[in-house]
């Protein structure tokens, strides 16, 4: 299909192949820009970095502003506090999602379509309406401060996630969740020993999902971590900004940032397929 | 053979809500109880601290005469109307070159990608510091050539620019959509095309453009809502500034909520923009509507 998706013949001319290249080179060329400079400043020594004209490769790169991350600011605690938190909001999502997924596309019960409607409807809520009153929720409950309020909802279900399952459950015959009940299976059997392991593009594109989400979010942290020593590592990186020696904070907000972004790099090295899955099942599907 | 019947249906309605109590206990107490609280709330004077105060429409009132809400609301729909289109035309032009055959295309879409991929706080420090007037790096390669540049986010004329060409750093999930999506139209469409002599313009006009047509209006939507609720830029960037020209509504809300500790007013914000989405969304779709074609049935199966 891919073949010929232009018109076929088009790009065998090779003014427009060179055009085609061109056109795309320069604009990754832009793209790349930011990345090579995350990472031209965090080896770069504190004195070097406003040197004009502006040293694209440090001439004497140093592994010192990592060195300090870790043992001057305790970095390592953050990223620890992101990994617990993206890993609660993980199992949590997959499960709760799952299951409600599975309910939508499996039980019977009447009004089940006019509920799942709503759950659509959930989706185009923008989150200060529900944002606001349910930190109030939380604070009243005293978990303001806490990391509490960053994890309990996960176990409550996420409207896209829910939706996105439940399309995938659709997908699988009826007949063996049937066949499996004649022979005696309960609903929890079926859905833990036909429908997961046969979902498993979908549980792996959700996975990515929610573990992006929570490993990249700044603005629940924000509201809710009061103590310094539950930070996770995306607000830990906007109190680097915030200090005010500039020389030597900037090669290590480089560095802090270039470690947040490692796992989402790997992730999408090692599980590309999925990733890709994701986004264009978020586009197209809807 | 009566009970039987009933007890199964009952059965399956159990099955059904054992399953699904997650969502619904989410859905009551994480969304709705708060919808409704925020309801209530924004007819009170709130500071957290004290009981509200039932004060009627005093807030929207309060809301509406606030030069700062206008401001705000001015700066936010700017955002929109300039983010949100240049993104998606941008986004079908680099698609558009990337659903060639032709070699290392699967490397240029990977690095088109890879910034959506960066947190939001990631992409505003780095931007914040590829901005600097004096150290960043357009500045810099702008006096190669003897040009002085502006002072993006710190100049107020430059700020809320500077934030939307950030933006367009982003264009990645766009381009990967729109990719999926060209390469899932017919062949015979161009061939035909092909015989009867269209030219590109065409082409783009009567096949690709309305092939895409339902791709193009969701990312339209999800694009529309998420720039309405900008955010991150304004808090780690500008604060707002220089003189509010980048206070984004979001960021006024917050400000409201928790600098200000004026709960009452940030509930009666964040259902105005309520309002306001439905209502972008309710335009939108009017005017799209009769233009969006779904060439078979998969769209209607969704529910």
């Amino acid at each position: 299909m891919r073949k010929h998706a232009t018109k076929p013949g088009e790009i065998n001319s090779i003014g427009a192949k060179i055009a085609i290249y061109a056109c795309l080179i320069l604009c990754s060329l832009v793209f790349l820009v930011p990345f090579f400079w995350m990472i031209s400043t965090a080896f770069k020594k504190p004195g070097a970095v406003f040197i004009q004209p502006m040293q694209w490769i440090p001439k004497e790169p140093t592994l010192a502003n990592f060195t300090r991350l870790f043992e001057e600011f305790h970095f390592q605690n953050y990223i620890f506090n992101s990994v617990w938190l993206t890993a609660v909001n993980l199992i949590g999502y997959m499960i709760s999602c799952a299951m409600v997924a599975y309910a939508f596309a499996t039980q019977k019960w009447k009004y089940k379509n006019v509920l799942f409607l709503l759950v659509l409807a959930t989706m185009m809520l923008p989150k200060e309406v529900i944002f606001y009153p349910r930190f109030i929720l939380f604070k009243y409950l005293g978990l303001y401060g806490t990391m509490t309020p960053l994890w309990i909802p996960a176990f409550f279900g996420d409207a896209f996630q829910i939706f996105l399952m439940r399309q995938f459950f659709l997908g699988i015959p009826n007949e063996l969740g049937e066949a499996a009940k004649i022979d005696g299976c309960s609903r929890f059997r079926i859905f833990r020993s036909i429908y997961l392991p046969l979902s498993k593009p979908v549980l792996a594109t959700s996975a990515i999902y929610i573990f992006m989400f929570h490993w990249n979010d700044f603005f629940g942290p924000l509201i809710y971590i009061t103590k310094e020593s539950s930070r996770t590592a995306a607000l830990a990186l906007m109190y680097l900004k915030s200090s005010q020696d500039v020389q030597s904070m900037m090669p290590m907000q480089m560095c802090a940032a270039i470690i947040t972004v490692i796992p989402c790099l790997l992730l999408y090295y090692f599980c590309q397929r999925y990733f890709i899955a994701g986004i264009v099942v978020k586009g197209v599907e809807k | 053979m009566k009970g039987i019947k009933i007890k199964t249906k009952t059965g399956d309605t159990l099955g059904f809500f054992a399953f699904a109590a997650p969502w619904i206990l989410g859905f009551v107490f994480l969304t709705l109880i708060p919808m409704v609280a925020s309801l209530y709330i924004s007819f009170t004077d709130w500071n957290i601290l004290s009981d509200p105060v039932w004060i009627g429409l005093d807030n929207f009132k309060t809301i509406f005469t606030d030069p700062l809400f206008y401001k705000s609301l001015k700066v936010t729909l700017l955002y929109t109307v300039f983010s949100v289109p240049i993104n998606i035309i941008l986004s079908i032009f680099v698609a558009m070159l990337l659903n060639n055959n032709l070699k290392g295309m699967k490397l240029f879409r990977t690095i088109f990608y890879l910034p959506a991929i960066v947190s939001g706080i990631v992409v505003a420090i780095v931007w914040l510091w590829i901005y600097n007037p004096d150290y960043g790096i357009i500045n810099s390669f702008l006096r190669i050539f003897g040009i002085q540049g502006p002072g993006w986010v710190y100049d107020e004329n430059w700020a809320l620019p500077s934030i939307i060409i950030m933006s367009l750093w982003g264009i990645g999930s766009n381009i990967v959509i729109y990719l999926a999506s060209l390469q899932s139209i017919s062949t015979e469409f161009y061939e035909a095309a092909h015989i009867d002599g269209a030219n590109f313009w065409d082409r783009l006009i009567n096949i690709t453009i309305p092939s895409m047509s339902p791709v193009l209006l969701f990312t339209l939507l999800t694009g529309i809502i998420n720039a309405l609720q900008t955010f991150t830029q304004a808090f780690v960037m500008t604060q707002g500034g220089p003189n509010n020209s980048t206070n984004f509504y979001a960021y006024y809300i917050y400000n409201n909520a928790f600098v200000w500790h004026k709960m009452g007013e940030a509930c009666a914000q964040a259902w105005i923009l309520f309002v306001i989405i439905f209502i972008l969304t309710f335009i939108t779709l009017k005017i799209t509507n009769g233009h969006v074609h779904y060439d078979n049935k998969e769209g209607g199966d969704i529910l």
